[in-house]
């Protein structure tokens, strides 16, 4: 009985019906999505900004056909665990799902222990009854026969009702831990953010710390893995340019560029470092295509340095133009490079005015 | 303090025996050991309470965020007003380029070697007015390795951009209609900021109002400590 009763508990917790428009969906989402600036109101229920933005962003997930686990996942990652009104499956939050139903199972397992024993009670009154006839006398003691049968039986029933009380007991745990198995939350930390954590944007991050710390060839083996979720991660493809430019490798390198451009054609970080690789390419032609482009990366104004000083190196060593050169630099050292950086463009600065003045002191001789 | 002793002094000789009276006498005497005990703590407390400074308002606030990959924080700017200004103006701004389609658009990537520090604001919300200087200010230090962006949180856009043109602001702004940010950063109310290490990673968020200090001291504590690992973030060594 106690059996049937706890499986109909399970059955009517885990079987819900799904919500039958993504209107109903984002409801019950914004229902079960604590406001995490109030006090036990759902984002449903309250007028903070945060709850309106978070309702707002519910709905666009919905609509964008993002699962409910997904959306939970987000917002936990987001806001912590403590938005999700419906306690985590796992872990302590297993407590919330399986006591009731453990406390349910224990109940049952008592009133049956307790009726059994009212039963046995009744049982031996009625033996003491007939055997003695009074019942105000020490019955025990009267009469031993009637006693030890009472003992034996009651050391059965005990028996009998601890084996019972404990594999319901257990029956009730197995049936709680299904319970919070089905109905309770997933982690972001479980399925969600696992896949999170291996998003092309993280692994580029992976990527950018092993090139900086010189580990070529796992940066090359995390690029790769990259490139086989987002094939045109914009940094990940500069860094496996810059990666392929390092190992002498400049066809490849200027192929990651083109992919780049071809998605923006104004991306100044891909035009300066494409036209650096090809100004030095010992080519007159693809020279002045790599001067081209960086001059077309320096005409877009970029806030950072490095175009001006690829332009500027082009400028005093293929073009032979200090002037320009000089300007080029001045720029990239508005830009405030590292120190390294500032030192060698000032030496080159004023390497490059001393070659002008004694040109200039040449021209008049 | 002495009546009290006199009084349960007599009352112990009054009852007559010398056991009695000792154990008479003792009670009075921890129960004025206890007195004092509670006197002290509260006075310690008045003082603490009483000397401690004043909340500037501004708090380092814990969030699930901070040593994740920061949220790819991208959108169309709704400052500065002209796209032109926010390229080709006196000083293209850093992460913000303008598209094919001529829109100007922030994106958090495209910083590299940057500190970020992504501003929530509301043009209803005072702490937000008052933080604004200190904003310039943190982008007046950092103009070679910093980024600022302010993304307004609860406001209408065009309360926004009503908010930076009576105040100004050499930094993007992007437009979050569907509080697709605030959400992604877990905002709670305005102003809120968040600094970002030079390889997206999140270092910190401070609730309330913050002075330029705030970020420096969280920046100037972490280059220490990756000068001391010597290995510090792909960002400062590429």
């Amino acid at each position: 009985m106690a059996a049937v009763a706890v499986a109909a508990a399970v059955l009517a917790t885990t079987t819900t019906q799904p919500p039958a428009t993504s209107a109903q969906r984002a409801y019950e989402l914004k229902e079960a999505t604590l406001c995490p600036v109030c006090d036990g109101q759902s984002v449903l229920e309250s007028n903070a900004p945060a709850a309106a933005a978070m309702r707002s962003q519910i709905d666009v997930w919905v609509d964008a056909g993002r699962t409910d686990t997904e959306i939970r996942a987000e917002l936990a990652a987001a806001y912590g665990n403590d938005v999700n009104a419906l306690p985590p499956g796992d872990g302590a939050g297993t407590l919330v799902w399986a006591l009731p139903v453990v406390v349910f199972a224990a109940a049952a397992a008592g009133l049956w222990a307790a009726t059994r024993r009212w039963r046995r009670r009744a049982f031996a009154v009625d033996g003491a009854t007939s055997g003695e006839g009074e019942i105000e006398n020490d019955a025990r003691g009267a009469s031993p026969s009637a006693d030890a049968e009472t003992s034996r039986l009651t050391g059965r029933l005990r028996r009998a009702s601890v084996i019972t009380v404990s594999a319901l007991i257990v029956i009730g745990a197995a049936a709680g831990l299904l319970v919070a198995r089905s109905t309770g939350l997933r982690l972001p930390g479980e399925t969600i953010s696992g896949e999170i954590d291996r998003s092309a944007r993280s692994l580029l991050v992976d990527a950018q710390r092993q090139f900086a710390a010189n580990q070529v060839t796992e940066a090359r083996a995390t690029l790769n893995e990259i490139f086989l979720i987002d094939r045109d991660l914009r940094g990940a493809l500069l860094l496996s340019s810059r990666l392929h430019s390092s190992e002498g490798n400049v066809l490849s390198a200027l192929t990651d560029l083109d992919r780049i451009l071809a998605a923006d054609p104004l991306d100044t970080e891909a035009l300066a470092l494409r036209g650096w690789l090809l100004v030095r390419v010992p080519d007159p032609e693809l020279v002045a295509i790599g001067i081209a482009t960086l001059d077309a990366a320096v005409a877009l104004d970029p806030a950072e340095f490095d175009p001006w000083v690829f332009r500027g190196y082009a400028a005093r060593y293929i073009e032979n133009d200090l002037a320009a050169a000089i300007g080029h630099y001045r720029v990239a050292l508005d830009r405030n490079p590292p120190p390294a950086m500032v030192a060698q463009l000032e030496s080159a600065i004023s390497e490059m005015e001393a070659e002008m003045e004694t040109e200039l002191l040449g021209v008049r001789q | 303090m002495s009546p009290d002793a006199d009084d349960s002094s007599t009352q112990a000789s009054g009852s007559g025996s010398d056991a009695v009276s000792g154990g008479a006498g003792r009670r009075p005497n921890s129960a004025r050991v206890a007195a004092v005990l509670v006197g002290l703590a509260a006075a310690a407390l008045i003082a603490v309470l009483a000397t401690r400074d004043a909340d500037d308002g501004s708090i380092r606030a814990a969030s699930p965020l901070i040593g994740e990959l920061v949220p790819q924080l991208r959108g169309e700017l709704i400052w500065p007003r002209a796209a032109t200004d926010a390229v080709g103006g006196v000083r293209p701004l850093p992460g913000v380029k303008i598209g094919a389609d001529g829109v100007a658009r922030f994106d958090i990537d495209a910083t590299p070697r940057r500190w970020v520090l992504v501003n929530f604001f509301a043009s209803w919300c005072v702490p937000c007015e008052r933080e604004h200087p200190a904003l310039a200010e943190w982008v007046e230090r950092h103009r070679n390795d910093g980024a600022l962006v302010a993304v307004p949180f609860g406001d209408r856009t065009a309360d926004a951009v009503t908010f930076y043109e009576r105040l100004g602001g050499g930094w993007p702004v992007v437009d979050d209609p569907d509080a697709r940010w605030a959400v992604a950063f877990g905002v709670l109310r305005p102003p809120e900021s968040f600094l970002v290490t030079p390889d997206g990673i999140v270092a910190a968020r401070w609730q309330g109002q913050i002075t330029a200090d705030d970020p420096d001291a969280v920046i100037s504590a972490l280059v220490a400590q990756w000068s001391a690992a010597d290995a510090g973030p792909a960002g400062l060594t590429r």
